[in-house]
């Protein structure tokens, strides 16, 4: 609990700095994203020029420059911050959430994903006292995906730092911490656009969306620091939204589609001057991609004849269009939901065209994965699907409340005039 | 105040957003008892190999970290050689776990679910679940 309050008040000056008009609850949501991302990017940084990791040098280096940040931010402007209306609703929107804590750390992570992939990588990076890039390039645990970024198991090694040695707890806290950090920014931003009441509302609704059941694994960060980063862009944000897709970036491979979707999504959008105004994510996930190529660690979506895999499956689209259908059916309420939404609401689409088309890119990026996938479909599908869906439904989900509100107002101010 | 159908129907559509995503278990589970629910998460991972994670942990007490263990596991196990070697390379984190055939690189043998003898290599722990062998020296 402390390595993450320290995590989040290294993040306030770089959260103040990158979105200087944020009020308190964005503030606080985004300092404490940025702030564990820091923190890994500092056990990232001592690793590549060779320093073995240590408490008292990460605290040294992250305070420091934690400081400088802050004499940085606080230059212009002093610390004063707006804060947002709350409402009695809000209480329930944390019950929820401490039930999602007391359900994400009832036991240590049981996700192969957990077990195989991030937990292995962090706890193997804990005991050698650095990133272990010899253990990324032995063949026998290709399983554990080795061009897979690093954020996600650095930030599990920052938090064991501060209990001595390789602390699984540090997984099972992550989930509700980006959870909450992912809320904040939602119930801020909802309530820009409509009263406290609708915004405390329309948190709650959407608000398990955030807590992301797959524990110990890469899900929870990319839907925090994915949707974060969209809807900060949605509203112009764009360095704030810009540091947040990199480290959605960081996060996991599809944090790298995400980005190019959002790039897709401007461009949709007529925002073609804002595509540039990405460069920090480029800059945040260009030394992985180094480092990734220097150490020649494989990707296996796309090895072997990929053309040929692609074309076998788009001459039977069938059986793919069929996975899907099939793995969707368990969240079929929520999509019909969504479905319903813009269609009542198709009028106003316009307006929300970024947020929208980025969603809608990135999930079929996904299923162009499936088109090449080295891999059986089937298995491939049954076990990732589900997954992906979320890392775009709280995008999705605050678009919609969003628009029914508009919706809802325009009918109000037609009946007046 | 708002007046007219357009509440109605929004408001209709987004409780069915609500429903889609709302998650009973998180407010159920201030209801279940903590315990029961850590030991089954515990064990969850190994549900299919029997004794396999206490097996493991004593692996680990019995080495240390650099050191090269081979896992050795029967034949007819459902679950793939992967899926076993993955969880043991993760209690044995810190170690480095190689597949059977690489064995005469090993300093020591974790044979799941089988008895194994190895040239060059002497029975230091047997278990109900397994055996371990070290490298004679």
């Amino acid at each position: 609990m402390i390595s993450l309050l320290f995590a989040v008040a290294i993040g306030l000056p770089a959260a103040r700095l990158a979105d200087r008009e944020a009020p308190l609850l964005r503030l606080i949501g985004e300092a404490m994203l940025l702030g564990i991302a820091i923190c890994a990017a500092a056990l990232f940084a001592m690793s590549c020029v060779g320093i073995q990791w240590s408490l008292a040098w990460t605290v040294a280096f992250l305070a420091v420059a934690a400081m400088a940040l802050a004499v940085i931010a606080t230059k212009d402007a002093g610390w004063a911050v707006r804060r947002e209306k709350l409402h009695v609703l809000d209480l329930a929107t944390l019950v929820t959430l401490a039930g999602f804590a007391l359900f994400a750390t009832a036991s240590p992570p049981p996700e192969n994903d957990f077990i195989g992939i991030w937990g292995i990588k962090a706890a193997t990076f804990s005991v050698h006292g650095g990133i272990d890039w010899a253990f990324l390039q032995n063949p026998a645990y290709i399983y554990d995906h080795p061009d897979y970024p690093l954020l996600l198991p650095l930030s599990f090694d920052y938090m064991s730092l501060w209990s001595g040695g390789w602390d699984r707890v540090a997984a099972e806290w992550l989930n509700p911490f980006f959870a909450l950090a992912i809320l904040a920014i939602v119930r801020s931003l909802l309530a820009e656009e409509a009263p406290a009441l609708i915004a405390s509302l329309g948190t709650l609704a959407i608000a398990p969306l955030a807590m992301s059941p797959w524990i110990g694994i890469a899900e929870a960060p990319l839907i925090a620091f994915g949707t974060a980063g969209i809807l900060l862009a949605r509203r112009h944000n764009m360095t704030a939204a810009a540091l947040l897709l990199g480290c959605a970036a960081m996060t996991k491979n599809e944090g790298l589609a995400l980005l190019v979707a959002v790039g897709i999504g401007l461009l949709a959008a007529r925002r073609g001057r804002d595509v540039w105004r990405l460069w920090p994510a480029v800059a945040i996930v260009m030394p992985w991609l180094i480092a990734r190529a220097i150490y020649s660690l494989p990707t296996d979506i796309a090895t072997g004849p990929i053309l040929t895999r692609a074309i076998a499956r788009l001459s039977a689209p069938g059986q793919l269009a069929t996975l899907l259908l099939e793995h969707t059916a368990a969240q079929a309420v929520f999509w019909i939901g969504i479905a319903a939404a813009l269609i009542v609401t198709a009028r106003l689409l316009r307006a929300e065209a970024f947020a929208l088309v980025t969603a809608f890119v990135q999930l079929a990026f996904y299923i162009g994965s499936y088109v090449v996938t080295s891999r059986d479909l089937t298995w491939h599908v049954h076990w990732s699907w589900e997954r992906l869906m979320t890392h775009v439904e709280l995008t999705l989900a605050f678009v919609a409340v969003v628009l029914l509100y508009r919706w809802t107002c325009r009918g109000s101010q037609e009946l007046r005039t | 105040m708002v007046r007219g159908w357009r509440p109605v129907i929004a408001g209709a559509v987004f409780l069915v957003l609500a429903a889609g995503a709302f998650q009973p278990f998180y407010w159920r589970v201030f209801g279940i008892p903590r315990a029961p629910l850590r030991a089954r998460g515990i064990e969850l991972p190994y549900r299919q190999l029997p004794g396999f994670h206490s097996f493991f942990l004593g692996v680990r007490d019995r080495t240390h970290d650099g050191e090269r263990v081979a896992l050795v596991v029967p034949r007819p196990l459902t679950p793939s050689y992967e899926f076993i070697f993955m969880r043991a390379a993760y209690l044995l984190y810190g170690r480095t776990l190689v597949p059977m055939n690489e064995a005469p690189k090993a300093e020591a043998i974790a044979a799941y679910g089988v008895n194994v003898d190895a040239p060059h290599f002497v029975k230091v722990w047997t278990t109900r679940d397994g055996v371990f062998l070290w490298r004679m020296r």
